[in-house]
């Protein structure tokens, strides 16, 4: 597939002048679910990353001089998500976070005794969405592309627009809240559910 | 020499600096297991990729098309937006120049009147003037001097608006001189 558009991509563009909407449709589909996947997984709701996602590709497909090559087509739009995620909950002016703490409540929690194996689960997508909201949104843009996408500390760097120290120290701190969350989330007996804290405060000390 | 959970954090998925490594490595000399922690954080990163996919109950497939249908929408609409043409841009420049323009059409009608001129330059005025030796009408650099003639005898000087007028009688013959002069 990756291939195929990567063809369509380059043909002159006279050649191309009838099939401009099968060309945009074969990069859409290519790179949509990645897309949507990293802001949903930042802004944490799907109606916000479904407008958002769209955001992205009518930004990305007005430049489309600049998705020529594949891979750094795939790389900018991996730019442009993260960033339109963070400045999304930027301008909100307060993302929706769970304090680890105050954790929501699992219908069958305790089950698991293991907290590592919490994340195979039934309930496993949920339980990762809701650690990602006791993240800033910085870090769950840099969790989500390092331990999701694979993507390693540089392109992340890139992608965010920070210092490679930055991105280790965005990484190191999502991890140790991550595991927290899944350590309190097996065992706590009751969890109250989410509350609204003020993740700028997070970001500046991280950085 | 003891790790940090941030360090052990960055460990599991080779993200360490080369001084945490290092700490790894010596802390590590002599221990067959491995860190609690450090296996603890690997555990967890091994289930990570599983979440490039979305759950079961997304209705992916629908999503996926009402977002590609909006896009390309979207994109269509910018595109004509664009290829408009852009209006005539009348802003402050035009109209400066139209100012400027209506500032030289009024000078140059204002200048070329004459009589603008003529109101600008010294009224021509004509001073009618007894003097000792005579009646003088001045105008401007010019004047005229009509002389009483004798020195003895007695002058009389009347005059009126635009003109003057000297009765000068000679004592020895008795002869009456009249000098009128009228200035116009």
């Amino acid at each position: 597939m990756d291939t195929e558009l990567r063809t369509i991509m380059n043909e002159p563009a006279e050649t191309l002048a009838g099939h401009t909407a099968d060309r945009r449709g074969a990069f859409i589909e290519l790179h949509m679910k990645r897309v949507f996947v990293l802001v949903y997984r930042v802004v944490g709701n799907v109606a916000d990353a479904q407008d958002l996602t769209q955001d992205v590709f009518i930004k990305a497909l007005q430049r489309e001089e600049q998705l020529r090559d594949g891979e750094k087509a795939a790389q900018w739009l991996s730019r442009i998500a993260a960033n339109t995620a963070i400045d999304f909950l930027r301008r909100k002016g307060r993302a929706t976070l769970s304090t680890i703490e105050e954790l929501p409540e699992l219908p069958d929690q305790g089950r698991l005794a293991d907290p590592e194996r919490m994340l195979l689960s039934a309930e496993s997508h949920q339980i990762f969405q809701d650690a990602l909201q006791t993240l800033t949104p910085r870090e769950r843009a840099a969790l989500v592309m390092r331990d999701v996408e694979g993507a390693d500390a540089e392109a992340v760097a890139r992608t965010l627009g920070c210092s490679k120290a930055t991105v280790r120290s965005h990484i190191a701190n999502a991890r140790v809240k991550f595991r927290k969350f899944l350590r309190r989330r097996a065992a706590a007996p009751s969890m109250p559910g989410r509350q609204p804290l003020d993740w700028r405060k997070d970001d500046d000390e991280t950085e | 020499m003891r790790l940090s959970e941030k360090e052990c954090a960055l460990l599991a998925g080779n993200d360490a600096g080369f001084w945490p490594r290092l700490k790894a490595r010596l802390a590590s000399r002599g221990a067959d297991a491995p860190r609690p922690d450090e296996t603890a954080f690997a555990q967890i990163r091994a289930e990570m990729p599983r979440f490039r996919e979305l759950p079961e109950y997304f209705a992916w497939d629908n999503l996926a098309a009402e977002m590609k249908a909006n896009i390309l929408v979207g994109v269509e609409a910018g595109e004509a937006i664009r290829s408009r043409p852009a209006p005539v841009a009348v802003g402050w420049k035009a109209g400066l120049a139209f100012a400027a323009l209506a500032l030289v059409v009024v000078s140059g009608y204002w200048w070329r009147t004459p009589d603008y001129f003529a109101s600008q330059e010294a009224p021509v005025v004509s001073l009618l003037e007894a003097r000792p030796g005579g009646l003088e009408l001045q105008n401007r650099e010019t004047a005229l001097t009509v002389m009483y003639g004798r020195d003895s005898g007695q002058l009389a000087l009347s005059g009126g608006l635009g003109s003057i007028r000297a009765d000068y009688v000679d004592e020895e013959t008795g002869q009456l001189t009249v000098a009128h002069v009228y200035s116009e």
